[in-house]
């Protein structure tokens, strides 16, 4: 057998535009005593959960953004009863790890741990989302750390360019070109911050979605507790996100430290996730720069060898969305990287893409698809999503027959209609 | 418990098989015993260098990412100072092709002067994005210099100077390939919706042929420190830093479950021990971290942090100091043993979810020896005792076995 092995030939496979995606296991929905809902993804094979409560505020609700970022961060921080390091403490004992995040529009509390020990979270829970004191001292502490890191990142020609190219892209005004700052931070005073913590996390909406080996006494027990806050569901319209004027620019950034290597950033705000381009673009995205693969990491990194890697990314594409290829580059090669992005748009918009190379990133997409499924959390994360931002569920059927039926005309449709380099931002900080 | 089997070619190939059928994916893990400690000093990086080469083509396939994106399939690799990791995850029913892929590699390479040309381009780039353009990105390089004087821990795997990397010529990669990338001195794990037996059908179709090599391990070892060290410098960042290492035992030292603990005990989570003084009482620190290499020679417990505005070096160290003396004379509770272990058993119980967690967990303890540790190495922290935390400490964090890097900012400093 093996004195017959023509290594030259690749083995048979299945290609993945035959193979059926569903978004296995299902959820099923559970209102609290309160009116809190709750979504639950029950599977898998180890003893564990995750859960997380996401509550309806973000930077976008504030002009200072630091705002919700310290009510959310500083949540454990202390009780009239208990001290910070007795309420880390009564999580940690117990083995159960909790993550705080503040995003754009939502701030989200996860809780993961061991299923036996879960029941344990929940009258801590209820004590922070009552009693948070936020003293005055640990916002002290909170702040000087903030402005420490903030300080530390300032020194990064990546840093600057990611907040400088969104600025550009949605004006600074915008609650997405708007970022935390030094002065800020140093603004941030206890009463906005229990403000914060009073409407949004308090008696604000919150949205709770668990996965993994639950069982019914926990979700007893949940609603007992969590059922059982002041929770009301309120929750007020976040600063309007209109568009600024699109007119595209040019910029160079210089700052103030020595640097190995230019940033470059070069953007434009595109169609969201509801317009019926949006799938065909981000086949397109991933030709263009989305994959170790992509036509742009194939020529900038791997035929000339300017970068350890370039990308091309579709973000925030819930509201206004926004397509950015990023890289980090040999200062040198600035000029000759811009002017092969450009070629890539052209050819994108002039040569079919070859079908085998197509149908590579198809599969890849797909194969993609096939990970994110993988295991209750991950496709926990998809129902959240789908949930948070109201896409409907018919949504995940479309978008994998959508790559299934891409062709090498709607690619090339899509690269005139939506890479004219005319239209992009274009950023160099070094 | 994770239920595997293992078997060995007759070329001394190393393969363990876990068969999952909840999950319509496989992953593909090959673990080479090779990395950043085998390379002669005078020419460090080679190890990265060459995990970059991997993705250059081989005898019979031109193009590995193309060809498993073609199928479905994700990969990536990473390289450490003691070993070199492959994997790769796709659709179960597709998994002959990355058996045609994987052994390709092994079997030969396309060495190529191009290749080699631009993957040194790339390599100075990441060089540049992940050390240089960074504030306090040659922290590790200064500390394992300062700290390792004759093991080749001496330096990261990126290199220990650019230079040696652009210097590296065709003939040192074919021979560092034909030393190292041999079935004898790998480990494979495939974990997924497989049946054993057909994997051993596809390991004797793929890979028997692939001829095995003799391996000689000649790492030197590291004298024992016998003093403490310091390294002053002065650069260009916002804050003073400060890191503090001792040496300490390796990875396969019963004492190795102690050292994870103690270092849980002093640095992980906002109850820790330093994060409670340091950061929240007297407010010397905006980040302090502390953590083990895990490497199986013998490791470094470090603890390194950012320090505020104003505080002084020597009232930093000392405040760190303070902390360790109390380690070393008061027995810790046994609460705050068993909080620890409780948080271990956590991670430990997400850890092994994924199957690509899976099959790099299995290579990894199969390379220490056995991959069964990884079913039974926790139950080692269950029996820590408070006496065994102290009787360590007093062990370890000793002048003799410290080293110390004062990292001053230039403003400051001035």
């Amino acid at each position: 057998m093996n004195n017959l092995l023509d290594r030259s030939i690749a083995p048979k496979y299945s290609d993945l535009t035959s193979f059926i995606l569903s978004l296995k296991p299902d959820l099923r929905h559970l209102k609290l005593d309160n009116g809190t809902s709750v979504y639950i993804i029950e599977g898998g094979t180890q003893e564990v959960i995750t859960m997380q409560m996401v509550f309806n505020v973000g930077t976008i609700y504030y002009k200072n953004v630091c705002i919700p970022e310290a009510a959310n961060a500083l949540l454990m921080n202390g009780t009239n009863r208990f001290k910070h390091k007795a309420i880390s403490e009564m999580f940690e004992n117990e083995g159960i790890f909790v993550n705080v995040d503040c995003g754009k529009k939502f701030s989200t509390i996860q809780i993961r741990c061991l299923t036996k020990n879960f029941a344990k979270c929940l009258p801590v829970l209820c004590e922070i989302f009552t009693e948070a004191n936020f003293e005055e001292e640990e916002i002290e502490i909170f702040k000087k750390n903030a402005i420490s890191n903030i300080t530390n990142l300032s020194n990064k020609t990546n840093f600057h360019a990611n907040r400088n190219i969104r600025q550009m892209l949605y004006g600074e005004q915008h609650p997405y070109g708007t970022f935390s700052t030094i002065q800020q931070y140093e603004e941030l005073n206890q009463v906005d911050i229990l403000e914060c913590y009073e409407q949004y996390f308090k008696i604000g909406k919150c949205t709770i979605f668990i996965a993994g080996l639950i069982g019914q006494e926990n979700l007893n027990n949940i609603n007992q507790h969590i059922g059982s806050l002041p929770l009301n569901n309120y929750y007020s319209t976040p600063q309007k996100l209109d568009k600024k004027d699109f007119k595209s620019e040019l910029k160079t950034i210089k700052i103030n430290a020595k640097t190995a290597q230019s940033s470059i950033r070069i953007g434009r705000p595109i169609i969201n996730i509801f317009n019926d381009d949006h799938y065909k673009v981000r086949i397109l995205n991933t030709l263009l720069g989305g994959y170790f693969g992509s036509r742009l990491n194939q020529t900038i990194r791997e035929e000339k060898g300017y970068t350890y890697g370039i990308n091309s990314n579709i973000t925030n594409a819930i509201d206004l969305s926004s397509l950015i290829i990023s890289a980090e580059i040999n200062h040198e090669a600035v000029a000759d990287c811009i002017e092969e992005v450009k070629k890539e748009f052209l050819r994108l918009q002039t040569t079919p893409i070859d079908m085998d190379y197509l149908r590579s990133v198809q599969n890849f997409l797909l194969g993609k698809f096939l990970n994110e499924l993988d295991g209750v959390f991950n496709v926990a994360a998809i129902w959240q999503n789908y949930i948070l931002n109201e896409i409907p569920i018919d949504f995940f059927h479309r978008q994998v027959n959508n790559i299934k039926k891409i062709t090498p005309e709607d690619i090339m449709a899509m690269a005139k209609k939506y890479l004219n380099y005319e239209d992009f931002y274009q950023l160099v900080v070094n | 418990m994770i239920n595997f089997d293992k078997f060995t070619l007759e070329n001394g190939l190393t393969v363990i098989v876990e068969e999952d059928r909840n999950t319509p994916l496989v992953t593909f893990n090959t673990l080479y015993k090779v990395g950043a400690k085998h390379e002669h000093p005078d020419k460090t990086g080679l190890a990265h260098l060459f995990e970059h080469l991997m993705f250059r083509g081989s005898l019979h396939v031109k193009n590995y990412d193309l060809e498993l994106q073609k199928c479905g399939g994700e990969n990536n690799a990473f390289t450490t100072n003691d070993y070199t990791n492959y994997y790769a995850t796709l659709p179960a029913e597709n998994l002959e092709t990355i058996f045609w892929l994987e052994s390709d590699r092994m079997l030969s390479l396309n060495f190529n002067e191009q290749n080699l040309q631009i993957e040194k381009k790339v390599i100075e780039e990441e060089y540049k994005e992940l050390y240089l353009n960074k504030p306090y990105g040659n922290t590790w390089h200064l500390m394992r210099k300062l700290a390792y004087q004759v093991h080749p821990y001496s330096w990261m795997t990126i290199g220990k100077d650019i230079h040696h990397v652009n210097l590296s010529q065709l003939t040192d990669i074919k021979e560092f390939y034909y030393k190292y990338y041999r079935p004898n001195n790998a480990i494979i794990s495939v974990v997924g919706n497989v049946q054993t037996s057909k994997i051993k059908y596809l390991f004797e179709k793929w890979y028997s042929q692939i001829p095995s090599n003799i391996i000689s391990q000649n790492i030197p070892r590291e004298p024992e420190q016998t003093h403490i060290r310091r390294l002053d410098t002065i650069e260009n960042v916002p804050f003073n830093y400060l890191m503090m290492a001792w040496k300490t035992v390796d990875r396969m030292s019963n004492l190795y479950p102690t050292l994870d603990l103690v270092s849980y005990l002093l640095g992980h989570g906002e109850s820790s021990r330093l994060y409670q003084t340091l950061i929240k009482e007297k407010k010397l620190f905006s980040k302090i971290e502390c953590y083990h290499l895990g490497s199986i020679d013998p490791s470094l417990i470090t603890i390194g942090g950012y320090l505020n505005q104003k505080v002084n070096m020597a009232d930093a160290e000392q405040a760190i100091r303070d902390i360790i003396n109390d380690l070393c004379q008061n027995l810790p509770k046994q609460d705050e043993i068993t909080k620890i272990i409780n948080k271990i058993q956590t991670i430990h119980a997400f850890e092994n979810i994924e199957i690509l967690n899976r099959a790099q967990n299995l290579g990894f303890y199969e390379m220490l020896g056995d991959a069964n540790l990884l079913n039974i190495e926790f139950d080692q922290y269950l029996h820590i005792k408070p006496t065994d935390v102290l009787e360590f400490s007093r062990q370890t964090f000793q002048d003799k076995n410290l080293n110390i890097l004062n990292y001053y900012a230039q403003q400051s400093h001035e």
